[in-house]
C-alpha cells in the first residue's frame, strides 16, 4: 500500500464514506491536541486521499495492469514512453548533451534517473517529499559536476513530465511545489534558471510552455525572501577591490599613511609650482604654510568623494572612513581635517614655548606611537574625530 | 462574622483539584454565559439572579465595589460615568475605559465578568473552579485572543483553550442533533459576525473555513438606529447628556429587540429640552440597517470560496447570536443560501453549550470519547520581506501559514539577507490578507543576529507554528550558526507582559465584588433607581422614599427586615416596571 492510504490504514477506494471513517478512526487515536505532528500528517493524508476520491484517481494505484479509467492510462504511457523514446521534446535532446556526462557519472547516475521515472509513472508516490530523499543519500551529490548534470537531467525530467500531464489534463500528477522546492534546494536550478532555459535548443511550442513553468517554479519553489535588518542596522560598506599598490597589515599601516601625505604634498607642490611662477606666491607666503593650507582645504572634499580618499591616499589603496565604517560626510571630513591640524598647532604651541625641541617630539611621538600600538594604526586625530583609515582592500588570506 | 469555615472550605476544595471541573465560558460582547459538561450532557449555569445570560456590563460603586451583570446594566443610565458596556470591542487594544476616575483596559474589564461567572460556577458546582474554556470570535487576531486569555488569567482562571465561537456553536448543535453533513454557522453577535463552513461525521466536527468582520454585530445596528434618529430629528450628539443618551439607546434597543412585532413602536423621549415623538416602524427600521446587512455578504462567500464546498451541499444554516433573531436578517440569509435557516438551539446560549462541550473534551470525558474537533486558523499569517522584484524596498508581506489552514499548523520558510554584512534581522510578524504588510495587523517582531557576509549568503529558517487556542509562536534558525529563537508573540500591542499582568492582578485584588447575599439588595436598588429616572411626578417622590427607606433597613442589617422589606419593594418594582403600554 502507498501513501495516503497507508497512513489511513485502509486499502485504496473509491468511496468517500470509507475515507472519512478511516480517518474519523484514525483522528480518535491522533488527537490534534495531543500530537500534532502526527495530525498533521494525517490530515494531509485525508485531504489527498479525498481529492483522489473526488476526481476518480483513487482505484488504478500503482497496479498497472488493472482495469485503468479516466486520463491516468495515457500519462502512463506517456511517462512511460517518454524516456525511452526521447525525440523531439526537451527531455531527448538533455539527454544527447548529458550523454558526455553520463558516461564519466557514477553509475549511481542512472539509478537516480530509474528512481526518478518511476516516482514520477506512479499515481501518487511523487506526492510526498520523502519519497524523493533518495537523491540526498547519494554522496556523490557533493561533487558539483556530478550534481549540475544530475540537476539538469532531471530538470529535462521534469519539464518533459509536466508537459504530459499538461497535455493529458491531468493535475493531480504533476509535481507539488514542495517536492519542486525541495529539489531545487538540491540542484539550485533558481540560481542558473536562465542556463537551463537557454543551454538548450527548445522547440518554440515548448518554449510556450517553459514560460508557464518559468513562473511556476522560481516563484513557487525557490523564491527566497530577503529580510531587513530594522533601523538599528549597520552595514558595513562593500569593500573596493584594485586601485591598492599596498596589501597590507594593520602595522604597516601608518608607514603606508605617511607615504600618501608625502604623495599629497608633492601633488600640491606641483600646483603650487606654477602659480609661484605666475604670482609670485613664495614672496608673501612660506611654502610650508600654503601647502598645508591647501591640504587642509581641499583633502576634506575628497574624502567625502567616492574616492573616500585624497589623491595620495587613493595611489596607496587607502581610505578614509566613519566608525560605521561608512564613507565621511563632508562636514565630518572637515571636522577630522580641523583635530588633526588643531593637534598639529597644540604641539607647535608646546614646541614654541619650551626651548627643548628635541624632548617634545620625543614625548609627542611616545604618546603616538602607544596610542598606535593599542589601536592597530589608528591615529590620536582619527579617534578624537571618530574615523578611521583603512586599506580599501581587504588584506589577502 | 468569622471567616476561618470559608478558609477550611477553600483549602477543602483545593486539594481536590485533580477531577476538578473545567467550565466553558461564552464571554460575549452584550452578554456572557457559562456551562459545564456535566453527566454527559452539557449544562448551563444560573447567575445569582438566577438567569443563564449574565449582561457584559461593569460598574464601579461608590465604595470600591465592582458591580457586574444585571445591576451593573440597571445602572448604565444612572451611573453612565461609572458603568461601562461593549468593552469587548476594545480587547486587545491599548485603549482605557474610566470609571470614577480608575482606569481600566478591556482587558481587566472582562476579567470581571469571568470572575463573576466563575464564582457562579462555584457555587452551582460546590467546588472551586481554576480551569476554564472561553469562547472568542473565529476572527479574532492574536492580540485580542491574548487578551482574552489574559483576561482569564487576571480573574484566577487557567484557561485551557480559547474556543472559536461558530465552531463552539456547532459542536452544541452537531452533538445536540447527531446529524451529519456540512453546517453553515453564522454567529451574529453584540460586537462580531463570524461565518464557519463545518463538517460533522463520525464524531469528527471539521471545520473547512472561516471569515467574519470583527465589528458587525447588534451593537452596530443599534449604533444604526440612534445615528439616523438623530439626524431625523435635528439632533447632535453632543447636545445630549449622558443620561439621555443612554436613555436613547435603551429606548431603540427595545425597538430593535422588538422588531419582529408587527406594528410599530411609539416613542416619547425627552431630549435637549425637546420632547420627541417618533414612529418606530419596520420600513424605517429596514432603511437604516441595510447597509450592514450588505456586509453580511462578504465574509460568507469567502468562507466558501475557502472551504471550496458549494454552497448546494450546504445542509443546513445555522443561525447563533441574538443578533439572527432580527427577521430582516434572517430574510437576508435566507436569500444569500437560499434556503430558511435554522435554530434550534437558544442562539443566545449555543456558544455556551458548545464551550461546555469542549470543557468535557478537555478533560477528556468518556461521553465524549468517540468526538473530535479540528479548526482552522481564519487568517493568513506572514512576515514582512523586501520587494522580491527587486526593488530593494521593504514592506511585502510574505504569507507562511495561509488562512483556514487546519491547526494545529506548522510551516516554514527560509528567508536570507538583503545587504552586505548584514548584522541583524528584523522579523516584523504580520497577520491579514493583503499584499504589503501597512495594510495588515502588525503582531510582534523579533531581532536576530546574524554573522555579516555577502547578500544573500545567510539564510534562516522562519517557523511559523499556530496552536489549537489560535496561538501563535515564531521560531527563527539562523542556518550558518544554528541559533535558535524561540518567541511566542506576546508583547503586542494591547497585551500585558508577565509584570504588567501581576500589577493588573493587585491592583485589581484591591476591588471586592459584593457579598452574594447582598447582590440580590443591590440589584433591586439598581432596578430602582433606574424606574426612578423614567419616572415622573408623583411616582418618582414615592420611589425615592422607598428607595431611601430601603437603604435604611439595609444599614440597620437585620436580617428579617430586610428580607421583609425587599419582597415588599420587589412586588412594587415588578408592578411599575410592566409599564403603562402592558
Amino acid at each position: 500500500m502507498t501513501a495516503p492510504w497507508s497512513v489511513l490504514e485502509i486499502a485504496p477506494t473509491d468511496d468517500k464514506r470509507e475515507v472519512k471513517r478511516a480517518y474519523a478512526r484514525k483522528l480518535k487515536q491522533t488527537r490534534p491536541d495531543e500530537d500534532s505532528v502526527a495530525f498533521q500528517q494525517l490530515h494531509e493524508a485525508y485531504k489527498f486521499a479525498c481529492y483522489l476520491v473526488e476526481n476518480d484517481l483513487a482505484i488504478q494505484d500503482d497496479t498497472e495492469d488493472e482495469a485503468l479509467s479516466g486520463a491516468g492510462p495515457e500519462v502512463l504511457e506517456a511517462l512511460h514512453s517518454e524516456p525511452e523514446e526521447g525525440v523531439g521534446d526537451p527531455q531527448g535532446q538533455c539527454q544527447q548533451d548529458e550523454t558526455p556526462a553520463a558516461t564519466t557519472a557514477p553509475p549511481d547516475f542512472q539509478y537516480l534517473l530509474d528512481h526518478m521515472d518511476a516516482l514520477l509513472a506512479s499515481k501518487n508516490d511523487h506526492y510526498f517529499v520523502e519519497n524523493w530523499k533518495a537523491f540526498e543519500q547519494d554522496e556523490h551529490l557533493l561533487t558539483e559536476d556530478f550534481r549540475t548534470s544530475l540537476g539538469d537531467a532531471v530538470f529535462a525530467r521534469v519539464i518533459a513530465h509536466w508537459k504530459a500531464c499538461e497535455e493529458q489534463r491531468n493535475e493531480p500528477a504533476m509535481l507539488r511545489s514542495a517536492v519542486l522546492h525541495y529539489l531545487d534546494s538540491i540542484f539550485g536550478w533558481s540560481n542558473r534558471y536562465y542556463d537551463l532555459l537557454y543551454g538548450y535548443d527548445y522547440s518554440a511550442e515548448d518554449l510556450e510552455f517553459l514560460n508557464d513553468l518559468k513562473d511556476y517554479v522560481p516563484q513557487q519553489a525557490s523564491k527566497k525572501f530577503g529580510v531587513k535588518g530594522g533601523a538599528a542596522l549597520h552595514i558595513e560598506e562593500k569593500r573596493k577591490t584594485g586601485a591598492a599598490l599596498f596589501d597590507g597589515e594593520a602595522e604597516s599601516l601608518p608607514f603606508v599613511r605617511g607615504l600618501a601625505f608625502v604623495a599629497d604634498v608633492v601633488l600640491l607642490a606641483l600646483i603650487v609650482y606654477p602659480l609661484d611662477l605666475l604670482f609670485g606666491l613664495s614672496a608673501q607666503y612660506d611654502w610650508p604654510t600654503v601647502i598645508f593650507t591647501l591640504y587642509v582645504v581641499l583633502a576634506p572634499p575628497c574624502e567625502a568623494s567616492i574616492w573616500r580618499a585624497t589623491p595620495g591616499k587613493r595611489l596607496l589603496g587607502l581610505q578614509a572612513l566613519n566608525k560605521h565604517r561608512q564613507r565621511l560626510s563632508l562636514t565630518h571630513a572637515y571636522l577630522r581635517a580641523a583635530v588633526l591640524w588643531a593637534m598639529v598647532g597644540g604641539v607647535t604651541y608646546i614646541d614654541s614655548l619650551m626651548p627643548i625641541d628635541s624632548l617634545t617630539v620625543l614625548f609627542a611621538v611616545g604618546v603616538f606611537g602607544v596610542y598606535l600600538q593599542k589601536s592597530k594604526g589608528r591615529f590620536l586625530n582619527d579617534a578624537a574625530s571618530f574615523s578611521l583609515v583603512s586599506f580599501a582592500r581587504k588584506p589577502g588570506p | 462574622m468569622d471567616d476561618s469555615p470559608g478558609e477550611d472550605l477553600k483549602f477543602f476544595l483545593k486539594r481536590r483539584t485533580d477531577n476538578m471541573a473545567i467550565i466553558g465560558i461564552d464571554l460575549g460582547t452584550t452578554n456572557s454565559a457559562c456551562g459545564v459538561w456535566q453527566d454527559g450532557a452539557a449544562r448551563l449555569i444560573e447567575n445569582r439572579h438566577g438567569d443563564l445570560l449574565t449582561p457584559s456590563v461593569v460598574g464601579l460603586d461608590g465604595g470600591k465595589n465592582i458591580i457586574v451583570g444585571k445591576t451593573a446594566k440597571h445602572r448604565l443610565m444612572t451611573h453612565p460615568d461609572a458603568t461601562v458596556a461593549v468593552f469587548k470591542r476594545l480587547m486587545g487594544t491599548k485603549h482605557e475605559v474610566e470609571l470614577n476616575d480608575r482606569r481600566f483596559s478591556a482587558t481587566e474589564l472582562s476579567a470581571f465578568v469571568l470572575k463573576s461567572l466563575k464564582e457562579d460556577a462555584e457555587t452551582y458546582l460546590g467546588e472551586a473552579v481554576e480551569e476554564a474554556i472561553i469562547s472568542v470570535p473565529a476572527y479574532f487576531n492574536d492580540n485580542q485572543r491574548h487578551a482574552t486569555k489574559q483576561a482569564g488569567e487576571i480573574a484566577g482562571l487557567k484557561v485551557r483553550r480559547l474556543i472559536n465561537e461558530p465552531t463552539a456553536a456547532a459542536l452544541a448543535y452537531g452533538l445536540h442533533e447527531r446529524k451529519e453533513g456540512i453546517f453553515a454557522v453564522l454567529d451574529m453577535g453584540g460586537g462580531t459576525f463570524d461565518v464557519s463552513v463545518i463538517e460533522y461525521f463520525e464524531g469528527v466536527m471539521e471545520v473547512h473555513a472561516s471569515a467574519g468582520d470583527n465589528y458587525l454585530g447588534g451593537e452596530d445596528f443599534l449604533e444604526a438606529l440612534v445615528s439616523d434618529f438623530l439626524a431625523r430629528n435635528d439632533l447632535e450628539r453632543e447636545q445630549l447628556t449622558k443620561q439621555e443618551l443612554q436613555q436613547l439607546f435603551e429606548s431603540l434597543e427595545e425597538v430593535k429587540c422588538n422588531i419582529n412585532a408587527p406594528w410599530p413602536k411609539r416613542l416619547a423621549l425627552t431630549l435637549a429640552g425637546r420632547e420627541i415623538e417618533f414612529e418606530a416602524s419596520g420600513e424605517w427600521f429596514k432603511t437604516c440597517v441595510t447597509p450592514l446587512l450588505l456586509r453580511v455578504r462578504n465574509p460568507i462567500e469567502q468562507a466558501l470560496r475557502d472551504a471550496r464546498i458549494p454552497l448546494a451541499e450546504i445542509e443546513e444554516v445555522l443561525l447563533v447570536g441574538g443578533a439572527t433573531r432580527m427577521a430582516i436578517f434572517r430574510n437576508a440569509v435566507g436569500k444569500l443560501f437560499g434556503r430558511i435557516p435554522s435554530s434550534h438551539l437558544d442562539p443566545d446560549l449555543a456558544i455556551a453549550m458548545g464551550a461546555a462541550v469542549q470543557a468535557g473534551l478537555k478533560a477528556k470525558d468518556r461521553t465524549l470519547d468517540d468526538v473530535v474537533l479540528t479548526d482552522v486558523c481564519p487568517y493568513t499569517l506572514g512576515t514582512e520581506v523586501v520587494d522580491p522584484g527587486g526593488s530593494g524596498r521593504a514592506g511585502y508581506f510574505l504569507p507562511i501559514i495561509e488562512r483556514n489552514s487546519v491547526v494545529p499548523a506548522s510551516r516554514v520558510e527560509t528567508l536570507q539577507t538583503v545587504e552586505n554584512n548584514q548584522k541583524q534581522l528584523q522579523v516584523n510578524v504580520y497577520q491579514g490578507e493583503h499584499r504589503l504588510v501597512e495594510k495588515n495587523v502588525f503582531l510582534g517582531a523579533i531581532d536576530v543576529k546574524v554573522p555579516p557576509n555577502k547578500a544573500g549568503e545567510e539564510t534562516f529558517d522562519l517557523r511559523f507554528s499556530y496552536d489549537m487556542n489560535g496561538l501563535l509562536e515564531v521560531d527563527v534558525k539562523v542556518n550558518s550558526t544554528g541559533t535558535l529563537i524561540n518567541h511566542v508573540i506576546e508583547q503586542s500591542p494591547g497585551t500585558l507582559s508577565a509584570g504588567e499582568l501581576e500589577r493588573s492582578k493587585e491592583r485589581l485584588a484591591a476591588l471586592k465584588f459584593h457579598p452574594r447575599e447582598q447582590e440580590e439588595n443591590r440589584e433591586l436598588l439598581s432596578r430602582g433607581e433606574h424606574l426612578y429616572s423614567l419616572y415622573l411626578g408623583n411616582e418618582r417622590t414615592m420611589l425615592g422614599e422607598l428607595l431611601a427607606n430601603f437603604e435604611r433597613v439595609l444599614d440597620a442589617q437585620n436580617a428579617t427586615e430586610i428580607t421583609k422589606a425587599r419582597q415588599q419593594l420587589k412586588e412594587l418594582l415588578d408592578a411599575m416596571e410592566a409599564g403603562p403600554l402592558q
